[in-house]
């Protein structure tokens, strides 16, 4: 059976995420018109890498729309890397090494999410 | 109509949703901020909270963990355990490393964000029990402008808008129950708002048992939620066990749950949440509540608009409304500081007080609800416009003083700080990073009255004793510094002269008090005038002084 592209695609939303990137920079610049591109820009590509990057792969496991989607990734991100590191803190790990590391391995995380789902799609589908 | 055709239902969604969250970023943290992100001061920061939050979010930045407490805030003690709710201290922190913002704008940043993206979660919340209503509840969680909406963010009550976030994660979650897995977010938003405020944590409990008690008597409960609250609840108490110990050992040792009545909050007396600050929506919040008692009666009624009256963001908002109530049972200041995001809790009662008459005459079309929910989201934004500026109880001269202290003083140096406009709000002075005393502005005020400069005035001892110094002697055993003889030696009797620097406020152009400043300058004087303290350090607005026979007093020597 041929898949639908759009089907497949459904499971592809690094696209979106760049245009979220694109707008959430957009109206920061907006509101922040004093500030300069470069702080702008950084500050919401790390506001990404702390708060969107680690849960939104973990919210490909239910059905929702995009936005919701990163509405949950900030929700589920906020407490996944703010209760890790304040474990992984009193354990000896300095929080500069956790801001690094816990987006990466929820990320890792989240792409296993990913790649079994679309496994998973495709299996359904090609039956 | 091209126009309409373009803005389809997900893009007319998206589109909102940008120019909701534009606006409320712009009037939030915008505007009081100068439209700058960063800052060489902490700009609109208007009271204790405020500091608090972004020196704790600091000490976490240093230190590398939040185990103890700093010294300097706690009276020099270093063993005083981090019992205060760590999630906000340790994403600021990770923002501020990451960016080289500062924390002090980092924590806004952050609890602006968590804000935004909280009411997008009610808004989904919402959603699942009918998209109309949601977009019609849209704009009142921005709403009319009331001051005593906006005291969270101006004044700094961030930890507490980090658990409320969590709260509203959780409405989201339990909106979705249904869905697989739906035990992991539960665990997480319980464990959330556990570390993130813990007040939120008892809230949240208390609403998932009135939920459950709902659909219970309803005869609604299904065994998979049962299943998945026994597994949520299971993880959530792995999850934040060892914090929840340190809560019992600090908050709930120290401030055990009594039950009195508070009719006005503490943390601002004038400014107490009450149901007219909603202004003229007022009315259709009353209209809300009005229909949703008709959808609790008339179950037909109900499905035919399409909203069912047992959704957990109505129940929500329902218990919401009565915490904000619970002043007058002891919950106190946790009960007032809930009503500060009524606006959210309440917001789907607000659409359906829009929504509930036409839904009986027509299906409402989602084009006029987007037009009505854009016209109120402009009304509102420009409602809130030019209402919060800055700069705040500091300036960059001031800013540059506490840093000259935090930077080129010893870390066992006692600071004594002298009147200023943020002379009450006493932890604004725990950026100086070394530990503070503060001269008694009332004992002050009478001395200058009196017209006489004394050798000693009444001092506070600037130490947070909200929860006694605790200090841990094992995993299940703690001591309170505050209740030790060695405690009240550092606050009872505090002379001038044991101090090894003193700071004055010479001049402030946000303080019209200017007779106090005056006075500061006599007061700076006599202290420069013996011969064991020198000038250590001035700008426009700020002298530093140093003592350099801390114990020495003038009249030894006169």
């Amino acid at each position: 059976m041929k898949l639908n592209k759009l089907e497949i695609k459904k499971l592809n939303d690094v696209h979106k995420l760049v245009i979220a990137y694109v707008v959430a920079v957009a109206v920061f610049q907006v509101v922040f018109f004093a500030e300069s591109f470069f702080v702008v820009a950084k500050t919401v590509a790390f506001l990404f890498w702390l708060f969107v990057l680690p849960g939104i792969g973990i919210t490909y496991l239910w059905d929702l729309n995009f936005i919701e989607r990163l509405a949950l990734a900030v929700a589920i991100s906020a407490a996944t890397v703010g209760i890790l590191s304040y474990y992984l803190g009193l354990a000896g790990l300095h929080v500069i090494i956790s801001a690094v590391l816990l987006p990466l391995i929820f990320m890792f995380l989240g792409l296993v999410i990913i790649f079994r789902k679309k496994i998973e799609f495709l299996k359904t589908k090609t039956k | 109509m091209k126009i309409f055709q373009l803005l389809d239902r997900k893009n007319a969604e998206a589109f909102l949703l940008v120019i909701f969250i534009f606006f409320v970023f712009f009037v939030r943290i915008g505007q009081p901020w100068n439209h700058k992100l960063s800052h060489t001061y902490p700009t609109y920061f208007n009271a204790n909270d405020n500091f608090l939050h972004a020196e704790f979010s600091d000490y976490v930045k240093e230190k590398g963990n939040y185990a103890y407490s700093p010294y300097y805030m706690y009276s020099g003690y270093e063993d005083v355990i981090g019992y205060l709710p760590p999630i906000l201290y340790h994403l600021s922190a990770m923002l501020s490393h990451l960016t080289d913002l500062e924390t002090y704008d980092t924590t806004y940043i952050i609890v602006m964000f968590l804000t935004c993206f909280g009411y997008l979660l009610v808004y989904f919340a919402i959603k699942r029990v009918n998209e109309t209503l949601a977009i019609l509840s849209l704009p009142f969680m921005l709403g009319i402008f009331s001051f005593s909406f906006e005291i969270a963010h101006a004044w700094g009550l961030h930890i507490f808008i980090t658990g409320s976030f969590f709260v509203f994660a959780l409405i989201w979650c339990m909106e979705n129950f249904d869905k697989k897995y739906s035990f992991i977010l539960l665990s997480l938003f319980l464990s959330g708002a556990a570390l993130g405020h813990t007040s939120e944590l008892i809230f949240s409990i208390g609403f998932i048992v009135v939920l459950f008690a709902v659909k219970f008597l309803r005869k609604e409960l299904k065994k998979y939620e049962i299943k998945n609250i026994i597994l949520g609840f299971l993880i959530f108490t792995v999850i934040s066990a060892y914090y929840l110990t340190i809560f019992y050992f600090t908050w709930m040792k120290t401030q055990p749950f009594t039950f009195s009545v508070m009719e006005r909050p503490i943390f601002a007396p004038n400014f107490s949440v009450n149901i007219w600050d909603f202004g003229i929506t007022q009315f259709i919040l009353y209209a809300g509540l009005l229909f949703f008692v008709f959808l609790i009666l008339f179950k037909d009624d109900a499905e035919k608009i399409n909203v069912k009256s047992t959704s957990p963001v109505l129940i929500a908002g329902i218990f919401m409304l009565l915490i904000g109530y619970t002043n007058y049972i002891g919950f106190n200041i946790r009960a007032f500081q809930t009503r500060i995001f009524w606006p959210v809790y309440l917001a789907v009662f607000m659409g359906l007080g829009l929504y509930f008459i036409p839904a009986h005459f027509k299906k409402w079309k989602f084009r006029y609800a987007y037009i009505l929910s854009f016209l109120l989201v402009l009304i509102f934004f420009f409602n809130h416009y030019n209402t919060l500026l800055g700069p705040g109880l500091i300036d960059q001269e001031i800013w540059n003083g506490f840093k000259w202290i935090s930077e080129n003083t010893p870390e066992e140096a006692k600071v004594y700080h002298f009147y200023s406009n943020f002379a009450t709000q006493l932890d604004a002075f725990f950026p100086t990073k070394r530990v503070s005393y503060v001269v008694d502005v009332n004992d002050y005020i009478e001395a200058l009255k009196a017209g006489v400069i004394k050798a000693e005035y009444k001092s506070v001892n600037n130490a947070l004793i909200d929860t006694q110094l605790p200090y841990r002697t094992s995993l299940f055993s703690y001591g309170y510094h505050a209740y030790e003889d060695d405690f009240k030696k550092r606050s009872e009797n505090v002379s001038l002269w044991d101090m090894n620097y003193y700071f004055f406020v010479v001049k402030d152009p946000y303080d019209s008090n200017s007779v106090l400043y005056l006075y500061n300058n006599y007061v700076k004087d006599f202290l420069k005038n013996q011969t064991w303290i020198e000038e250590v350090y001035s700008n426009s607005e700020v002298v530093i002084l140093k003592n350099n026979e801390p114990g020495r007093k003038p009249y030894e020597t006169q």
